[in-house]
């Protein structure tokens, strides 16, 4: 051992005669003394940022607008008394104005401000949203009047308590942020952490450093950003200077001169080549070890941000050198020529880029059309991809075809399509699917709320589709869904239920495929009246077999929800906000020409309030589910169940439960409830069952550790339960056993992007793109399976790029391990951080295999050269 | 063209090299079918504790038998051992020192720590390093140069720490590769100093040189080589009998130049018969004859035979044949053929 560690041993010493390394060790030195300054000024948040805290301004503005004015509403009077008059008018103006287009709507106008009202309602938006900062910032929104009996945050409360003239500046805007907040609504403005951090460089504390972020979530930032950084800016111009530094070590050793020698000594020729390449990356070792422990230092000593996955970057780091190094050395045995090495290992550099840069062009085409939900209607399956574009098999072509979407949708979804190739497949996000699409057996359609790609005003209201196979799946428009509307269940005994996001539950009371034509016939007048909060609906003919229910994840923003529970919301008067959902039953003006690709669409309201006597805000889908065995509703919000039985023609609360699941309330949450038991999955990757009959815990289980859910997925009669992990894992909860959850044994594990049960109980599973199965639960047997025809795209894909890049080397993407590693660290582990937030890399090892192999391969060669060659 | 034939050898830890039917092609071209045969049929023994001489011409495929003892290059036939062990493997080569031709050091490294390297490279302790190489720079004249990198060393130098890198490890066998290459005169004589009493410590030194006054000055045995073939093996001072055994005159190996003051007549009488001489005449009965003779007893035979006829011997030089008379004689000889 003795040789080859001298061999090492002379590399250090070679490195350490050579000027370039100084030269390098200045540089870092340099580098670090730079960075020395920066340090985290941590402070409390007052303001109220876009899309962050706002993702709907539209409808804060409508909410500022429309309850505002209404003395009842105390609190959203109280706030709206601090508007100057200009701005209250105009608010004002915009609101009565989108309201009378929303009941009269124009097909020509594009918006209800004209040819310009995108702006003008931008606009419009922008300037609500810093009235409210300026509240925040310079009023004292306190007024005991005004919130008292109002239930506030125990922060809100600590500072009330504390006195509001005592106290300071950031204190007080903290304050009026946590009362703006409560007065509007936990719906409307979202609550944040309570400190935001920013980043400063000595004395200097630039607004625009400001990283909007708690100290948890700055640390995961750190630990997900500083490797992509580091690999992109200091690390590519590192391992360039190293590649060149030591892409003469092989060829020098090989001069006959000094050659001859070597070879003449007791020690084998793989051993000596080992040895050498050894050397080089101990070079390398000591450049990195210096820069890494220097930034760990840095921020350990400047943030107490003590990460020792910075620390295990310089082992990964020296590796994705060594791969390039395998590749010199090789050169260098084949050549014995510098010149060449560095050439052909740049050469090998770009073609890594080159592979990396199409494989993910690819990969964001074939990703944007992966299966996500799955929905069996009768004799045709349809599914939604993750560009949110509903898709009908069609047996005869054997190819996804597009349901039920008019032109502008078509024309959206090809938008959708080209923007998701300029996309980072890693960061692309799930974008809100359609409401459904939904089987309603009561009518035999398939109904599906979407987005109204031709009145984008419209974006908090969806436009129902519905078609049948009798019509040859031409989709019929009936009119719009209701306000806020989030979710569309099927039920055996009520028909269609949606779900709005303040808390109302509607039946669809007309038939969607017919709901065209009786529009076209003058309509009775009806007395214009709000309906009462749990008015009995209409009674629906029973229906056969509900279409599976879909809980698709929405991987957006943090979905941080109201943490005041306030008062009782269905204690609260109808607003104006409702007003419009709730009579516009009369309205029924426009004409339908259900053969016409380009329908207008009709104003007619086919839902009926039927409940529930007390409204819970819902911040998405996800929180929301409905059991088809007993008709209930479950909801979560802020940490607790809220469950809503069907009794007498309505939903009436029935109880609240609040598990004991120690983590933030307004961590993301799914709620999934089937049969007896309520299955809710929490951001940070923890799933909870509770009992329906006793209501209490179950189970706990955190089965994938460290990947975020994407979808969790029930049978209707609540024995199976499915969870769909990011990092495409798919694991399995049979509540006749509960002992704990397995990893289903289904084929494409790993690629897993969608499943759904259909109403026999049996689980479709999407996998590797568009393809999908049908499984028998238990058995876990293959029953059918539908692989359609691909774009060119997709078979491009899955048959060329992502086998040759899963092959080829990734060195440039071994930032990807550094942050795994470094997210997964005890440091910046916390059951609080939700992973729905974080961006997760997909198969983190994968480099370091593909390295590992490719380095092998490239040293293996390498040593047979060497020891055949004669010098 | 003659080659000497050897008898078949049996490998025995006795000799420090053996090399029997040795036989080293390299294969050029791009389909590597042209064949240059650098190597035939080598067999010969080189005795432990001699200091033995590699002789050949330039490409006569010295280095290549070197090489080929170190594994440095594979052989095509036949076999070597060295010290028993087989030419290449890692246990001969741990009983080998080596000197090669036109040694360069790494830059980066000083005298002490290039020993420190070369002596770790053959499993030497740093510790035991540290005792050795004082002496060992003493004995090769680089004591006061040996803290500096030698990148600041002359050609000489560098060879010098080469010899001195070859013996770190005590070696069983020196292989040197012209070792007083570059050397000034008075290196070249310390260098020639060394090996004998290297010889005597027990060490069999293996020397390639083509520097043949230094081979004869300090060998016991050598070989000659050439064009792959060995024309030579054995002790240094019968190579002279081996030559003249090979040319024409087989027995007369003794050239003799006799300067008279003579008659012609009385000139014809001596030099007749076994006594056949080269005359020149400069004029007033001076002459100078030349002629080749077997042993001193012909030489004395001779000069009573000229005392006989009354001529006067003014001068008489013998002359043996030298080693480099004899390697010329070998390799023009078998050139000619």
């Amino acid at each position: 051992m003795r040789p080859y560690l001298s061999i090492i041993k002379d590399s250090f010493r070679a490195a350490t005669a050579s000027r370039v390394l100084y030269v390098l060790l200045i540089c870092i030195t340099v580098l670090l003394v730079l960075l020395a300054p920066i340090w985290i000024k941590e402070e409390l948040d007052w303001e109220i940022r876009s899309p962050q805290h706002v993702r709907n301004p539209d409808a804060l503005a409508k909410r500022l607008a429309g309850d505002g004015p209404l003395e009842h509403e105390k609190l959203v009077h109280h706030i709206w008394g601090f508007f100057p008059a200009n701005l209250q008018q105009d608010l004002t103006r915009f609101f009565e104005k989108d309201q009378a287009a929303e009941r009269n709507p124009n097909p020509g106008q594009e918006d209800t401000f004209g040819e310009e009202g995108s702006i003008a309602r931008q606009t419009m938006w922008n300037k609500a949203i810093a009235q409210l900062n300026r509240i925040i910032t310079e009023e004292t929104v306190y007024d005991a009047e005004v919130f008292s009996g109002r239930l506030l945050i125990a922060e809100a409360e600590g500072y009330i308590e504390r006195g509001v003239d005592n106290l300071n500046d950031a204190q007080k805007r903290r304050l009026n942020r946590l009362l703006v907040e409560r007065a509007l609504g936990s719906a409307i403005i979202r609550s944040g952490p309570a400190s935001s951090l920013t980043l400063s460089y000595a004395i200097w504390s630039p607004s625009f450093l400001k990283l909007n972020a708690s100290n948890p979530e700055m640390r995961k930032t750190i630990a997900l950003w500083l490797p992509y950084l580091l690999d992109k800016f200091v690390l590519a111009i590192g391992l360039l200077i190293a590649i060149l530094i030591t892409a003469s070590i092989i060829p020098d050793m090989l001069q006959s001169s000094s050659l001859s020698l070597l070879l003449s000594k007791p020690i084998s020729r793989w051993g000596l080549l080992l040895s050498k390449f050894a050397g080089g990356c101990a070079f390398v070792a000591i450049l990195a070890s210096y820069l890494f422990a220097g930034i760990w230092f840095l921020l350990g000593i400047r943030i107490g941000y003590w990460e020792t996955a910075i620390l295990l970057s310089i082992p990964v780091y020296v590796f994705a050198f060594a791969i390039y190094f395998s590749v010199s050395t090789l050169v260098g045995v084949l050549y014995r020529n510098t010149i060449v090495s560095i050439f052909l290992t740049l050469v090998f550099w770009g073609v890594c880029f080159g592979v990396g840069t199409v494989y993910y062009r690819f990969k964001s085409s074939a990703k944007a059309m992966e299966i996500v939900n799955v929905i069996e209607a009768k004799d045709d399956v349809f599914q939604v991809d993750r560009m949110a574009v509903p898709y009908r098999y069609d047996l005869e072509s054997n190819q996804w075809q597009i349901a039920m979407a008019d032109d502008a949708t078509k024309m959206f979804s090809t938008i959708m399509y080209v923007g998701a190739f300029f996309q980072d497949p890693d960061k692309m996000q799930d974008i809100p699917p359609p409401i459904g699409p939904s089987y309603d057996p009561t009518h035999d359609a398939v109904v599906l709320g979407q987005f109204d790609m031709q009145r984008p005003q419209t974006m908090d209201r969806r436009k129902l589709t519905s078609s049948n196979d009798a019509m040859g799946w031409k989709p019929v428009n009936a009119g719009y869904m209701p306000l806020n509307a989030i979710q569309l269940f099927s039920s055996e005994k009520l028909g269609m239920l949606a779900v709005t996001g303040i808390g109302d539950f509607l039946q669809l009371s007309e038939n969607p495929l017919t709901a065209a034509d009786r529009a076209k016939q003058p309509a009775p007048q009806q007395p214009e009246k709000p309906v009462e909060a749990g008015a009995p609906s209409a009674s629906q003919g029973a229906g056969h077999s509900a279409g599976p229910i879909s809980k698709q994840q929405f991987i957006e923003q943090p979905a941080s929800v109201d943490q005041s529970t306030g008062v009782p919301a269905a204690t609260r008067e109808p607003t104006r906000l409702d007003r419009p959902r709730i009579q516009s039953a009369s309205t029924r003006q426009v004409t339908v020409h259900a053969d016409e690709q380009s329908q207008e669409i009709l104003n007619i309201d086919l839902f009926k309030r039927i409940g529930p006597n007390r409204r819970v805000d819902i911040v998405d889908a996800r929180y929301v589910d409905f059991n088809p065995v007993n008709d209930e509703i479950a909801v979560y919000r802020n940490g607790a169940i809220n469950l809503f039985e069907y009794k007498n023609g309505s939903y009436e609360f029935l109880i609240e439960i609040k598990p004991d699941l120690q983590v933030e309330p307004s961590m993301t949450a799914w709620l999934v409830y089937r049969g007896n038991t309520i299955f809710i999955g929490l951001g940070n990757g923890e799933i909870v069952t509770i009992a329906r009959d006793t209501f209490q815990e179950l189970q706990a289980y955190t089965p994938d550790t460290r990947s975020a859910i994407r979808a969790i997925q029930a049978s209707d009669d609540g024995r199976w339960f499915t969870v769909i992990f990011r990092n495409g894992n798919m694991w399995l909860l049979d509540t006749e056993k509960s002992e704990a959850m397995t990893k289903v044994r289904v084929a494409g594990q790993g690629d897993i992007s969608g499943a759904a049960f259909n109403a026999a109980g049996q689980l479709w599973v999407a996998s590797n793109i568009d393809q999908i199965t049908l499984y028998e639960p238990g058995t876990w047997r293959a029953i059918r399976s539908l692989k359609p025809k691909s774009s060119f795209v997709v078979n491009s894909y899955r048959y060329a790029v992502n086998p040759l890049y899963r092959a080829f080397p990734k060195p440039g993407e071994f930032y990807k391990l550094v942050s795994h590693l470094s997210s997964n660290s005890g440091v910046s582990y916390d059951r609080e951080l939700d992973l729905t937030t974080q961006p997760e890399a997909e198969r983190p090892w994968d480099p370091f295999r593909s390295g590992v192999i490719f380095m092998t391969l490239m040293l293996v060669i390498s040593c047979f050269i060497f020891q055949r060659q004669e010098y | 063209m003659k080659t000497i034939e050897f008898k078949p050898l049996s490998p025995s830890k006795e000799f420090a090299i053996e090399a029997n039917s040795l036989e080293k092609v390299y294969l050029e071209g791009i389909f590597r079918r042209r064949g240059i045969h650098a190597l035939h049929q080598l067999t010969f023994t080189v005795p432990q504790g001699q200091i033995f001489g590699l002789l050949g011409p330039n490409g006569a495929g010295k280095t290549t038998f070197i090489k080929v003892l170190l594994g440095i290059i594979r052989k095509t036939g036949g076999w070597a051992k060295l010290l028993g062990s087989p030419a290449g493997s890692q246990a001969g080569r741990r009983m080998v020192g080596y000197l090669p031709e036109q040694l360069r050091v790494p830059r980066h490294l000083t005298g002490l720590t290039a020993l420190e390297y070369y002596g770790n490279l053959s499993d030497v302790p740093t510790s035991v390093v540290k005792q050795r190489r004082e002496r060992l720079l003493e004995m090769v004249g680089l004591t006061a140069r040996a803290k500096d990198r030698v990148s600041k060393y002359s050609k000489g130098m560098q060879q010098r720490l080469g010899l001195a890198q070859a013996m770190l490890h005590d070696p069983k066998l020196l292989i040197l590769d012209e070792p007083t290459d570059g050397l000034d005169p008075r290196a070249r004589a310390e260098v020639r100093s060394i090996i004998p009493d290297l010889r005597d410590q027990g060490t069999t030194i293996f020397l390639n040189s083509h520097i043949l006054q230094e081979v004869e000055m300090v060998c016991d045995h050598v070989a000659i080589l050439d064009r792959g073939h060995l024309r030579y093996c054995g002790p240094v001072r019968e190579i002279g009998e081996f030559v003249s055994k090979q040319s024409e005159q087989s027995t007369r190996r003794i050239e003799l130049t006799l300067d008279l003051i003579s008659g012609h007549e009385q000139l014809n009488s001596v030099f007749t018969g076994d006594f056949q001489a080269d005359i020149e005449t400069f004029g007033a009965g001076k002459c100078r004859c030349r002629l080749h003779l077997s042993d001193q007893h012909e030489i004395d035979m001779l000069v009573d035979k000229i005392r006989e006829a009354d001529i006067s011997l003014v001068g008489l030089s013998r002359k043996q044949i030298t080693l480099e008379d004899a390697f010329l004689s070998i390799v023009e000889s078998n050139q000619t053929n």
